[in-house]
């Protein structure tokens, strides 16, 4: 495993931020944080990058416990904070060159590892310009610029989309999958489900400090009970021998029958679209709309906490 | 290696914010050439004011007022009044309108010239200690060789009588003669008088102490831009960035030192080199002792600041705990107004600041113009401090990560 958080906790006076975490990352994956404002992804994040002292537990990551050996952690890591972190007077590239050398990059690779990066978020033509005059988008792909330099075994981003525009959302979104497809561990923070979904093979729910759910996307769908519900509306009332021959299809779990609306539960979604409507034609009952509802992680959150991802 | 990229990048910072720069530089520049116009520096001194009350009459106190407070060597330093009555005298000291009054009691000349005990009154004001004190070392002076003169003048007429050389009816005359050759030699000016605190440590001219104080001065205030600037840093999120990368917090707080020290090193150089040329502010005979002197307290400055930014739990509060210390050490440290005209308790409490040893360093080198060896204990106790600032801050910020 290249990141083992173990029993992670954070106490601010009363406050448990962090309550017992723990998860681990194998290398080459791409690991989601996923949870509203206020769960403790910040504080989490903080921990394992040695900015907050955790109030017990510890973290390993690439063989060094943050605890006992910080400098060597910090050397594996890439680090993309929730703010952005970049001197406004200074120019883009002497920024990264700065953070080039506190990262250690020896003084021979400064010039190729800025210009490096400086392709990867595609600011090379506005490297020159100071910080100060960027729009947010563009000061998010420099302040994600600066995770690269040092060519991290593990890049930790904290929600680094915060206040983007779509478009540059996408963008950012894209080159971490390529990053990620080259070999590159990432864990991401965010509370939007679609991010997360998109990027990540693995993903842990984090609500009030605590893991609510931890496995790959398919993992959490079931770990909830959660179905594709296709929901069909029929032209006029159908009867039990409609139910029954639908209940017979393949992959179908469950049909339930009211009045003009039929819903199957399903774990095959789409594929099972065609087979449904050619069996009610069958039976005479022409349908008037029919409506595929995959389950996301968004109804997984609300299943366990009762309450929505998004404030 | 890294605190120094750190530094440098402050620099950057720093010279790119225009108003930082205008305030570092050209305003203590600007005040310097309208305080040395309003104060008139180039001309301006130490002076004392005595007040002389002459219930005597008598040659000998003719001798002190006229012979001694009125001599042209004293001209410059003292600037003498004469009241009719004591209590006239004790008012002024009273109200602090004279830095001493000197009261001739009647019968001090007869007195003197009998052998009998005599004493001369003189009332210090108490916050004036400096011109108290120079006021009672030149009566000091005068009464101890009146003594030297009186033990003479006895001895040779015990010798007189003893050797019966004078027949005792011719006695009477004889002594009169004694008495008035030594009173004669007292008017050939062997009374000297030196410039001096209680203390015995020579002060420099106004000017040159000034320009001290307005140094000092401002490196306290740029030292505070110092903690201005971690507090932005903190503001950034780029000291956190900095902190997750293989860079210790001692690198950071070495790299800010750094910084605020090659600006406050230049601030001090510039305002050096501009009361010299424009003021003829004498820093006394060696470069490398000014150079010293100044790397240290810069040093104990850019250390004060890093402990002040290092003790804030917040931004807020460094913002306002920066200008306080400032302030403290601007009062106490002998920036504002000179140490030697400090009340004792003051000037006691005075030692804790940094600025007080750089002061007495510096004036040290202006009045004895000696060398590095000269100043190894303002030096040494600028550098203590300095070390000690930077311990705590450490020991705080690693503290700080909880
Ligand atoms: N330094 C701190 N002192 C006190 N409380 C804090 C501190 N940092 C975070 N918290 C609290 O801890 C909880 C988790 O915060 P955070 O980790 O920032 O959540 P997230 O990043 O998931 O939005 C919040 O309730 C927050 O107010
Ligand atoms: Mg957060």
């Amino acid at each position: 495993m290249l990141v083992e958080v173990k029993d992670l906790t954070k106490r601010f006076g009363k406050l448990t931020a962090v309550n017992d975490i723990h998860f681990s990352i194998p290398a080459g994956e791409a690991f989601g944080l996923l949870g509203p404002n206020g769960a403790g992804k910040t504080t989490t994040v903080s921990m394992m990058c040695g900015l907050v002292a955790p109030s017990s537990g510890d973290v390993v990551i690439d063989g060094h416990s943050i605890l006992h050996d910080p400098m060597a952690v910090h050397r594996s890591i890439g680090v993309v904070p929730q703010d952005i972190a970049l001197y406004p007077t200074l120019s883009a590239r002497e920024n990264l060159t700065f953070f080039a050398r506190m990262q250690d990059v020896p003084p021979s690779m400064l010039t190729s590892r800025v210009d490096a990066v400086l392709d990867i978020v595609q600011l090379a033509d506005r490297q020159k310009d100071h910080i100060e005059t960027y729009s947010g988008g563009m000061k998010r792909r420099i302040n994600i610029a600066v995770g690269l330099l040092n060519q991290p075994r593990l890049l930790i981003l904290d929600e680094p989309t915060v206040g983007v525009d779509p478009q540059s959302r996408n963008s950012i979104l894209e080159t971490l999958k390529e990053l990620n497809r080259q070999g590159m561990t990432l864990l991401y923070t965010s509370h939007y489900m679609e991010e997360v979904e998109f990027l990540c093979t693995h993903i842990a729910i984090i609500d009030h400090g605590r893991v609510i759910a931890d496995g790959t996307q398919r993992d959490l769908r079931l770990q909830a009970g959660n179905k594709d519900i296709i929901s069909v509306q029929l032209v006029r009332e159908a009867d039990g021998a409609v139910r029954d021959r639908l209940a017979a299809l393949p992959g179908v779990d469950t049909v339930e029958l009211r009045d003009k609306t039929i819903r199957i539960a399903t774990d095959q979604g789409r594929s099972l679209l065609a087979g449904i409507i050619s069996a009610l034609d069958d039976a005479g009952c022409p349908v008037s709309t029919i409506d595929v509802k995959e389950p996301n992680l968004e109804d997984l959150f609300l299943n366990l906490t009762g309450t929505s991802l998004r404030d | 290696m890294k605190f120094w990229h750190i530094a440098v990048k402050d620099l950057k910072v720093r010279v790119r914010d225009k108003s930082a720069f205008v305030v570092l530089l050209i305003i203590p520049m600007v005040m310097i050439i309208v305080l040395g116009t309003v104060l008139n520096w180039a001309g301006s001194s130490f002076t004392a004011n005595v007040t002389l009350v002459d219930l005597d009459h008598g040659d000998m106190a003719r001798h002190l007022t006229q012979d001694v407070f009125a001599s042209p060597q004293l001209a410059d330093l003292l600037v003498v009044t004469t009241v009719p009555s004591e209590a006239e005298a004790r008012t002024l000291v009273e109200q602090g309108k004279t830095g001493a009054a000197v009261i001739i009691p009647a019968g001090f000349s007869s007195g003197v010239t009998a052998g009998t005990k005599v004493s001369i009154i003189v009332l210090g004001n108490p916050d004036t200690p400096t011109q108290a004190g120079v006021i009672r070392n030149i009566v000091e002076s005068f009464t101890a060789e009146v003594q030297r003169r009186q033990l003479a003048a006895s001895i040779a007429i015990r010798a007189l009588q003893q050797s019966g050389a004078v027949p005792p009816q011719r006695m009477q005359e004889a002594v009169q003669g004694v008495v008035a050759e030594v009173s004669t030699s007292q008017q050939t000016g062997t009374v000297s008088v030196a410039t001096t605190t209680q203390e015995g440590v020579k002060v420099p001219r106004a000017l040159d102490y000034y320009a001290v104080g307005m140094a000092l001065l401002y490196l306290i205030f740029t030292a505070n831009t110092g903690t201005e600037g971690m507090l932005e840093e903190q503001r950034q999120h780029t000291l956190s960035r900095v902190l997750t990368t293989p860079t210790s917090r001692a690198q950071v707080l070495l790299g800010k030192l750094v910084g605020i020290f090659v600006i406050a090193a230049l601030q001090f150089t510039m305002i050096i080199v501009l009361t010299r040329l424009l003021y003829r502010v004498n820093w006394g005979a060696s470069v490398p002792a000014v150079i010293v002197m100044a790397a240290a307290s810069v040093l104990a400055g850019a250390g004060l600041s890093t402990l002040v930014t290092a003790l804030a739990r917040t931004p807020e509060q460094a913002s306002s705990v920066g200008p306080a210390v400032a302030l403290i050490y601007s009062l106490l440290g002998g920036t504002m107004w000179p140490v030697y005209n400090m009340p004792a308790w003051m000037n006691s409490m005075s030692r804790l600041t940094f600025t007080r040893w750089s002061v007495e360093g510096f004036t040290s080198l202006m009045v004895n113009g000696g060398g590095v060896s000269s100043i190894l204990r303002p030096v040494g106790v600028c550098l203590a401090m300095a070390a000690v600032f930077l311990f705590i801050s450490l020991m705080v910020l690693n503290r700080n990560y909880r």
